[in-house]
């Protein structure tokens, strides 16, 4: 990806991402949604400590579950291109007909 | 089967890690398969199987997500993204995506209120009527349109008539040009216009919208067929990226379901973009409007058994959505092997 490619239209994406974040925070509060909570009483481990983040850090809460998504997706991508590569499968360019 | 039932703390409820990974998998083999998300399978999977419907929406974000990155990475490397048009979607995507969501939120408090499932109705509804249009569209389209079409691409080019795909794609206000994709001016209007639309059906049903977002591009806006492919899945990424930090913000995401879904899809894309070498596209379209018109019909028993309180309706609906979709993946892996095993023997008969 070329810096010059995406110049032109780097203004907009800033007000985007500088705006957008500032959504989550809108009306949040009052709709209650902040207050909802999970019964932890059953749980242990890691599965306690990400509802008690949940029940009372929502926001660290989205981070982790977007960071550990994105970390296992980015894993999972170099993994499966380690093995395919290792196996002599790896998908080229595809060859498109009706 | 009760050794791999697993407890999920958000969503308080035993659920079963074969079937959370089968959903995985075969959403994996189809989306590799058709080049899309797939979403539009699994939100009405985990509804049917007993997930509330907002919670069912964020959670496939999540692994759709994770998902995008494995796809997007594999076609960045083909060189079948235009980063500079991905971006530029997100100026509609992201808002559309965010309206998407209050509207979500709105009629979840509307239905708390009046302590009724709206929300789950309201979506239901739109998916019944999008999957079945959509699919009704392309069985027609593959039986009766596909031979009329080259007639007419003929006859339109003899005449030299503008359509209004042409009108909207000179439209030159604050025009922007996508050299990638051979675009050279689009208004910046007509691409905010397209993807907020994407956007706004992407948040509101929970998918990554693919199947809207790859016509809207090829048709709309004017991109090549496998720069499409790529650029839609880059679009994915980036929408999937906000939409489940929003959905898990507002506590409607369940990642312990997400993340085995997603080791189950990566699985099965494997062996869904392996099969897209092996089938002409025609015979993928019509597997697909088949597989659109089948989800549809299973969200329609979910429907009836919201209306008629007939438990057994809702077990039908559970089992029509995962049997027509292993029954897929069981043709699209059958005609794999069978394609391979050819290629295998005609390599030999030419050694």
């Amino acid at each position: 990806m070329k810096f010059s490619e995406i110049k032109s239209v780097l203004p907009w994406i800033i007000i985007l991402l500088v705006l957008f974040p500032l959504s989550f925070f809108l009306g949040v509060e009052k709709e209650g949604l902040l207050e909802m909570h999970v019964d932890t009483s059953k749980l242990e481990g890691i599965r306690l400590w990400l509802t008690d983040l949940y029940n009372t850090q929502r926001f660290s809460f989205a981070f982790v579950v977007t960071l550990t998504m994105a970390t296992v997706g980015v894993t999972i991508a170099f993994v499966t291109d380690f093995i395919l590569k290792l196996f002599g499968l790896e998908v080229g360019k595809i060859q498109h007909h009706e | 089967m009760d050794i791999f039932n697993f407890y999920l703390p958000i969503a308080q409820m035993e659920f079963n890690v074969l079937l959370l990974m089968s959903i995985g998998f075969c959403v994996g083999v189809l989306g590799g398969f058709f080049g899309v998300g797939g979403a539009w399978i699994v939100t009405p999977a985990l509804n049917i199987f007993g997930f509330p419907m907002p919670l069912a929406i964020g959670t496939d974000f999540a692994h759709i997500f994770g998902k995008s990155i494995v796809a997007t990475k594999k076609h960045g490397k083909m060189g079948n993204v235009d980063w500079k048009l991905g971006l530029t979607t997100i100026i509609g995507e992201i808002p559309g995506v965010w309206v998407g969501a209050q509207l979500i939120m709105y009629l979840d408090r509307l239905g708390k209120q009046s302590g009724e499932d709206i929300v789950g109705t309201v979506v239901r509804w739109s998916y019944i009527i999008m999957l079945l249009g959509l699919g009704s569209f392309m069985l027609y389209d593959y039986f009766v349109l596909r031979k009329k079409k080259e007639a007419k691409k003929l006859q339109a080019a003899t005449i030299g008539k503008k359509s209004l795909i042409d009108k909207i794609r000179s439209w030159k206000f604050l025009a922007i040009s996508y050299p990638k994709s051979n675009i050279e001016s689009i208004s910046i209007v007509v691409v905010f216009i397209v993807f907020f639309f994407c956007g706004l059906v992407s948040g509101f049903l929970g998918v990554g919208g693919g199947f809207i977002r790859m016509p809207s591009l090829v048709y709309l806006i004017g991109v090549p067929t496998a720069l499409a492919v790529g650029t839609d899945l880059f679009v994915v990424m980036i929408d999937g990226a906000y939409a489940c930090f929003l959905y898990s913000f507002y506590g409607r995401t369940e990642l312990f379901a997400a993340l085995f879904m997603l080791v189950g899809a990566a699985i099965g894309a494997q062996i869904g973009v392996t099969a897209v070498k092996f089938v002409r596209g025609y015979g993928i379209r019509l597997l697909f409007a088949i597989m659109v018109c089948l989800a549809g019909l299973s969200v329609v028993l979910k429907q009836m058994e919201s209306i008629l309180h007939y438990p057994a309706l809702k077990a039908a609906s559970g089992w029509f959505i995962m049997g027509s979709a292993i029954t897929m993946c069981v043709i699209i892996t059958v005609k794999l092997i069978i394609s391979a095993r050819k290629e295998i023997q005609a390599k030999k008969a030419g050694m």
